[in-house]
């Protein structure tokens, strides 16, 4: 069986996964709001955030990666282009 | 590998909060399964009764995941033997930086060997991410879907002086 390449990443469903981890409600998470300023997002929920991602889409982030993806429009072009790397 | 030293070279903790007695497998950065025997002379037992039920014997589960969370720390700290830890390693403390998805399976009572696995799942230069599972008589008793790990240098965390 040939691997499907993942056209569009499930917008929603990517902002559902990161409003569980943050444990805010999905709604608060807008195209530009900064995880670290607007939703206190520490280092250690950063880096929990990442494993949560990396373990469901099957990709891996550099640490430099994961430090300048801050809002969710940045994670999900960084994630939107890690997809289309692997697929 | 004197696997009952090991535990004591790695971790700060001692009696009566040391909750780890043998380290049976490490694959640096990656896995390590220990062993830890709960008994009826344990510590937490010290006020309980004679003749009391099974159910109230239960071990608590905040020394449960304790004990689980020393065994990533030895992980997490592992250096060969006869390193010394370089000043900056000496200096940090491991502390305990969140919890998801901890899961008690079946209840932990005295007499029972418990083998903690713990699996590397991502660490930074001072964050660390584990996963796994506690293991008695080949059932699982409690399963962690994520523990953050963080090390902090001492004197961040002490009172500032005067």
């Amino acid at each position: 069986m040939t691997a499907q390449p993942i056209e569009t990443l499930d917008k929603e469903d990517l902002r559902r996964t990161l409003a569980e981890v943050i444990d805010v409600d999905a709604t608060e998470i807008g195209e530009a709001t900064d995880f670290v300023d607007e939703l206190n997002v520490d280092s250690l929920l950063l880096l929990e955030l990442v494993v949560v991602l990396e373990k469901k889409y099957g990709v891996k982030f550099s640490e430099r990666e994961m430090r300048t993806a801050r809002t969710f429009r940045d994670a999900h072009a960084l994630l939107e282009r890690k997809l289309a790397v692997s697929a | 590998m004197n696997a009952a030293y090991e535990v004591e070279r790695l971790l700060p903790h001692r009696f009566p909060l040391l909750l780890v007695d043998r380290v049976l497998d490490l694959v640096p950065g990656e896995s390590i399964t220990a062993a830890k025997a709960v008994t009826r002379n344990e510590q937490c037992y010290r006020r309980v009764g004679a003749h009391t039920a099974d159910a109230c014997l239960e071990y608590p589960r905040a020394l449960l995941i304790e004990s689980w969370g020393q065994t990533a720390g030895i992980l997490a700290t592992w250096r060969t033997p006869g390193q010394e830890p370089d000043a900056r390693e000496a200096d940090r403390v491991m502390l305990l930086g969140g919890l998801t998805g901890v899961t008690f399976h079946l209840p932990v009572l005295p007499g029972d060997v418990l083998h903690h696995r713990a699996r590397l799942s991502r660490a930074l230069s001072d964050t660390v991410i584990f996963e796994g599972e506690t293991v008695c008589d080949g059932e699982v008793v409690m399963s962690v879907e994520r523990m953050v790990m963080a090390f902090r240098p001492a004197d961040s965390l002490l009172p500032s002086a005067g």
